[in-house]
């Protein structure tokens, strides 16, 4: 759960930030620093180390017992 | 034409998108973009050459300045395809923004600049931000006068193409309202700083010192920019909305390839009903998206002062529905999604700049709502 909830939670506070800093956050080495590297980064945590996909057919079957 | 014309292109749009297709899939596929890239550039000048030979840049020019005069609807369907394959163009800078703006100026230097738009002799870039924010009016450029002129002093950031651009089209206060200036990029006391973006397109922050403007460089009446430049930003808005659902489109149709493609427990993976109800969520707001487009241009042909709501409508849809495309583009191909070696990841950083350019979704959506009264 916390592994779905937290890489999902991670993308959209870079989402907001992206949007928030505006076009400042479109350049490389801009005034955002590493912000849009940073941003890009965080599109892979909900595949790495088990996809979001994953984590929510273990949320389904071994908590809520469905399809067991 | 009534609210309830269909939203379906007509054989002309149908004939103008198909030929851009088979143009843009041979000549500018996202393997043009990500060449451009590596080799460190931000603009084809042989690309653009061969998009004005087949009439792109005069789309929006009359006829009498040599241009097709095609509208607005014809434009996006231009940009919708340019979109697709992510293309790198002035188009929508100096086809479809300058364009709009000289077309609403009726005097022989406006129509001398169209015909040079037409024929592909010069390019525009569209300086309007000053913050991080698109907010076209707020400005703190000084428009000092002098003589029968001004000199220019401030600063301008994110100019879409004003590494490049021959001219360079931006309001500043003038005292009873804001003026438009038509400026050549090279005139003395102009510095331009070409910034390295993350979709690989050219943006530049611009400096003003002291720059010389006359007369001869205001275009329309002096304090009265917004008659001239709120159209052209419609114009480009629209415009811009169309290519984000391009790109959208494109995002999705490689998506689609590849959950029939790639093979997981035995089947392919876009046998699973999880992944099967979100592709067809995202092609049901593509659909929208592309309606929403299409009206928006049909608004600014048929009742141009009425549009503003049509286009911002587009707009904010067409960013809602592009980050969905990429962000599931990304999520659905898994780890390879994610590398350099896939184009997925272009479309999501152009996919982040479109959305900010000419007003966000939060700009468009406040738009709406004030149009609607709410």
């Amino acid at each position: 759960m916390l592994k779905y909830a937290g890489t999902e939670l991670n993308k959209a506070r870079h989402e907001l930030m992206m949007a928030a800093s505006g076009s400042d956050a479109l350049e490389w080495d801009g005034p955002q620093g590493d912000r849009p590297a940073d941003w890009l980064r965080t599109k892979a945590n909900s595949i790495e180390g088990g996809t979001s996909e994953i984590m929510l057919s273990i949320l389904s079957r071994r908590v809520l017992g469905l399809g067991a | 034409m009534s609210a309830m014309a269909k939203l379906v292109p007509t054989e002309d749009e149908t004939l103008l998108g198909d030929s851009a297709r088979g143009f843009l899939d041979s000549a500018a596929p996202v393997s043009h973009l990500r060449g451009m890239r590596d080799a460190g550039r931000s603009h084809d000048p042989d690309l653009w050459a061969k998009m004005v030979e087949m009439g792109w840049a005069g789309v929006l020019v009359p006829e009498a300045q040599g241009g097709a005069d095609m509208g607005h609807a014809a434009a996006g369907a231009l940009a919708g395809e340019m979109g697709r394959t992510l293309v790198a163009s002035p188009f929508l800078s100096t086809a479809v923004i300058a364009a709009t703006a000289l077309r609403q100026v009726a005097d022989g230097r406006a129509g001398e600049a169209l015909r040079r738009i037409a024929e592909g002799g010069v390019t525009y870039a569209l300086a309007v931000d000053e913050g991080p924010k698109f907010a076209p009016e707020a400005t703190a450029m000084q428009a000092r006068p002098e003589g029968n002129g001004f000199r220019l002093t401030g600063e301008k950031r994110f100019v879409v193409d004003g590494g490049f651009a021959d001219r360079l089209l931006g309001p500043a206060p003038s005292g009873e309202g804001l003026t438009l200036f038509d400026l050549p990029a090279e005139r003395a006391g102009i510095t331009r700083d070409p910034r390295p973006m993350i979709d690989s397109r050219d943006a530049a922050r611009l400096r003003f010192e002291d720059v010389e403007a006359t007369g001869a460089d205001v275009l329309g009446a002096v304090d009265e920019a917004v008659t001239v430049l709120a159209p052209a930003l419609r114009a480009g808005q629209a415009a811009l909305g169309d290519e984000t659902a391009g790109l959208a489109a494109g995002a999705m149709a490689m998506t689609v390839g590849y959950l029939k493609e790639r093979r997981q427990f035995g089947m392919s993976i876009g046998n699973f009903q999880a992944l099967q109800f979100r592709a067809a969520h995202l092609s049901s707001e593509t659909e929208l998206t592309a309606s929403a487009v299409l009206h928006a241009g049909r608004m600014l042909d048929s009742d141009p002062d009425n549009a503003a709501l049509a286009v911002s409508l587009a707009k904010a849809r067409a960013t809602e529905t592009a980050q969905l495309a990429v962000q599931e583009g990304v999520q659905m191909h898994g780890g390879i999604g994610m590398t350099d070696d896939f184009d997925m990841g272009f479309y999501m950083k152009r996919a982040r700049v479109a959305a900010e350019w000419l007003g966000d979704y939060a700009y468009h959506a406040e738009e709406v709502a004030r149009l609607r009264g709410f």
